[in-house]
């Protein structure tokens, strides 16, 4: 199964926003943020949207798959 | 307002204890005809426990009151899955036992509470087991 290789953490570090407030932010727990940024969670459409759309990015910039 | 909403995590350990203690009682009256007093008042109080449990679990994901995300369905989903084919198991064994060993197993209303309970504890533990597992990740991860 190809790994979820995401660039969420680095971004979130440079907007200096914590997890608490990003989950806040596409109403998730902060659990859910954490294995997010380790690539051990494939999101839905939806949630992938929702958090490129906060960062100003497209999903494909966001999350990618190692292949 | 968002950490006011009860945790999902917290619901299902309340769950699991309720369950596995309810659990434990109905098989010790039903292998070993446990019948004392002590017995009953536990007995008792899971019942009502587990209506209590149950009834708030299912009021309160409803309406919104417990905090729930994605993942969260997602493992709820899995642990439904492991307890729905833990239930076909316990009926083909049941069956199996009956029918091809010509047993005569009396239907008791404590068996049936042991076998909800039980599938009730493999639905609330499981899923504590998966978000468990993440967090394990999540802390080597960070090492």
């Amino acid at each position: 199964m190809p790994k979820l290789i995401t660039n969420l953490r680095q971004l979130r570090l440079e907007r200096g926003m914590s997890q608490e407030e990003l989950a806040d932010l596409v109403d998730i727990r902060r659990e859910t943020i954490l294995r997010l940024e380790k690539g051990m969670y494939n999101p839905s459409l939806k949630l992938a949207m929702d958090v490129a759309k906060v960062f100003g990015v497209a999903v494909e910039e966001l999350f990618r798959f190692d292949e | 307002m968002e950490s006011k909403r009860l945790s999902l995590n917290r619901l299902k350990l309340v769950s699991l204890i309720v369950a596995s203690t309810g659990s434990v009682v109905s098989f010790a009256y039903c292998l070993f005809f446990v019948d004392s007093l002590a017995w009953q008042i536990v007995y008792i109080v899971c019942l009502f426990a587990w209506v209590f449990a149950s009834i708030f679990s299912l009021v309160s994901t409803t309406r919104g009151r417990v905090r729930s995300d994605e993942m969260s369905r997602h493992n709820e989903e899995e642990a439904s899955s492991v307890a729905y084919r833990a239930a076909q198991t316990v009926l083909m064994i049941a069956v199996v036992l009956i029918v091809g060993f010509g047993m005569d197993i009396a239907i008791s209303a404590p068996l049936l509470f042991g076998i909800s309970f039980l599938l009730y504890a493999v639905q609330s533990g499981f899923y504590l087991f998966l978000e468990k597992e993440g967090i394990k990740a999540d802390a080597k991860a960070d090492h």
